[in-house]
């Protein structure tokens, strides 16, 4: 059964988004809204800082790495931009060298946009779950650069941020937090609008919520779960009215929604429910036997969710 | 919709002493069947480029913080054949599919990514498609991207009972930065490749895959009878394979994801399976798979 055994993040510093609206081509108004209502007051960032850098900031605060290195057979980066680095480079060529896990299978799982990141952990487990030597580990890497204009915002919907995860899946049911359901659908005819224009956006957003609340729904069917099972969840941090209209359609009180970071993360690509899970564990936000959902939506466009056992 | 419980590992065989996992290769051997290809190289230049601002400012920005530069006259010579526009190429060469052919799991593989960043080639290739399968992407592996795309998939179809696979293998030739002219990562031209692949083994393992260091414990499951596909970075030494006594056809460098998968359908082989193998140098890592084709109806 597929588990994640440890999870680390690294935030860089946070920045008032006010200080990107000439960027962000936000008006006085816009501006309000994003902090009033989305909860967007700040975003981490580190504009100097490669995407190779973010993430192996996250990998080497991952303490239960060291030592284990030999375990890994994976290592997996979900990514939410198509091609983010300038072709041949890559991330994770160095990010294997750094760690001393250069003998693994290393590849960016991608496509599900900021959904990859559920993907990716499905995926490592899947193969984990094949591989002969039961106690193989697979490190799963994700974050993301907001560098270009294009990629430093979602209109009217977020503002992206830089905060990268690092964590490591075992198919040992030990591990701390267990899977226990995966939903995720892709909705193709977004496929050739991952930047959307006016009408696509109309129509994204149309299906935002029943989109979310289908998977949600048959993630906790898998798991055997019901709603009301469920202590925590983990969101993508996109901004906080849209929970409030999820959280209306579902029956869910809006306080078991972990919103507690979007104020100072900005929406972090695939790497949003992760980062949520370090920092609510590392709250007390989770007790043993505790079910909770994590959930993200990727623009092209799909939604994902994943119940957990702590 | 993709909906699943999380993956089990198999127990171990009654009576067995060792741990929990999947049966060796040796005592199902099963073999993926490749059952249908189709195959798209577009040649030459494309339509005259009319500079998009939008475009190349993404561009600038996105290379300035890795000190690449955009190079627009490569761009503008280039075919600029969008990674969707390859991969419905090779999909038109596959064929139609009713909704009993569908796959049940499709994974794209590439190793130079598509330079038009506001699609998926994923998300549209299944809209092509009849039925709903799990469509996603892997990349940033060289030439070993499809080799771990097709192991994946059988794992993929392993864990959910499925039958019907779909490997897309696409070669971008447009980069908005300027791209190496030699070595493994060099791109000569456009190309796709779409192979339909069907696992019959149930739960069992799949034979006649491997990837790691070229190491002799890689080679266990080598089968030195088959069809050989050698692809380019094998051409380049670093790496021996085992000894082989079957045909043998050797990749030229230029097409790192797909030079391989298109030259499989040459090698195809009604009496005898079909190895593709390929080894990255940077990576000192060794890819093989082992395929049936005795079935293969190449369009």
């Amino acid at each position: 059964m597929t588990s994640i055994t440890a999870v680390s993040s690294c935030l860089p510093d946070t920045i008032p988004i006010a200080r990107f609206q000439k960027e962000l081509q936000l008006t006085d108004v816009q501006l309000r809204r994003y902090q009033r209502f989305y909860g967007l007051a700040e975003v981490c960032r580190d504009p100097a800082a490669t995407e190779t850098e973010l993430l192996l900031r996250a990998a080497t605060k991952l303490v239960e790495l060291r030592g284990q290195e030999q375990r890994v057979k994976y290592v997996l980066q979900a990514r939410t931009m198509p091609a983010p680095l300038p072709y041949p480079m890559t991330s994770l060529r160095p990010l294997q060298v750094e760690l001393g896990l250069e003998h693994a299978a290393g590849f960016v799982v991608s496509h599900h946009a900021c959904a990859s990141g559920l993907l990716a952990l499905d995926l490592a487990g899947t193969l984990l779950a094949a591989d002969p030597d039961p106690d193989a580990l697979a490190l799963v890497l994700a974050g993301e650069k907001a560098a270009t204009a294009q990629t430093q915002s979602i209109p009217d919907v977020t503002v992206m941020g830089e905060g990268t995860v690092a964590f490591l899946v075992s198919a040992d049911r030990t591990g701390s937090d267990r899977m226990l359901g995966y939903a995720t659908r892709t909705h193709t005819q977004f496929g050739d609008e991952f930047i959307m224009g006016d009408a696509a956006a109309k129509e994204f957003q149309d299906l935002y919520g029943p989109g979310l609340c289908e998977v949600i729904g048959a993630a906790l069917e898998e798991a055997r779960c019901g709603l009301d099972e469920l202590a925590l969840v983990l969101p993508h941090n996109v901004n906080r009215l849209s929970w409030i209209g999820v959280c209306k359609t579902l029956g869910l009180p809006l306080d078991k929604v972990f919103l507690d970071l979007i104020g100072e993360t900005g929406h972090c690509f695939c790497a949003d429910p992760f980062i949520n899970l370090q920092k609510a564990t590392e709250l007390g936000r989770l007790r043993p036997g505790d079910r909770y959902l994590m959930t993200s939506v990727g623009l092209g466009a799909t939604f994902a969710a994943m119940v957990f056992e702590h | 919709m993709f909906r699943a419980t999380a993956p089990v590992r198999p127990p171990a065989p009654a009576g067995a002493d060792g741990p929990s996992g999947p049966a060796t290769a040796t005592a199902t051997a099963v073999l993926p069947r490749l059952v249908r290809a189709g195959v798209h190289t577009p040649p030459g230049p494309g339509a005259p480029y009319e500079p998009e601002g939008a475009r190349e400012d993404f561009y600038r920005e996105l290379g300035a913080l890795y000190g690449a530069a955009f190079d627009r006259g490569q761009f503008a010579d280039s075919g600029r054949r969008t990674s969707v526009e390859l991969a419905y190429g090779a999909l038109d060469a596959l064929g139609p599919l009713t909704a009993e052919e569908c796959p049940e799991v499709v994974v794209v593989a590439y190793a130079a990514p598509d330079f038009d960043h506001s699609e998926l080639v994923a998300s549209c290739v299944k809209r092509r498609l009849p039925g709903e399968p799990l469509s996603f992407a892997l990349s940033d592996q060289g030439v070993l991207a499809p080799f771990s795309a097709l192991r994946v998939a059988v794992e993929y179809a392993r864990r959910c009972g499925w039958s019907r696979l779909l490997l897309l293998v696409v070669d971008q030739g447009t980069q908005p930065f300027p791209l190496p002219a030699t070595g493994p990562a060099a791109v000569h031209g456009d190309a796709a490749v779409a192979l339909l692949i069907h696992w019959d083994g149930g739960d069992a393992a799949p034979a006649g895959m491997a990837q790691g260091r070229p190491e002799p414990a890689l080679f266990a499951d080598w089968d030195g009878s088959a069809a050989l596909v050698a692809g380019s970075g094998l051409s380049e030494g670093g790496a021996e394979l085992p000894a082989h006594d079957g045909p043998l056809i050797r990749v030229a460098a230029g097409q790192p994801a797909t030079g391989g998968w298109a030259a499989l359908l040459a090698a195809a082989d009604r009496d005898r399976p079909v190895v593709v193998a390929d080894y990255d140098r940077e990576r000192d890592f060794l890819a093989y798979c082992t395929l049936d084709t005795g079935e293969l109806g190449v369009r």
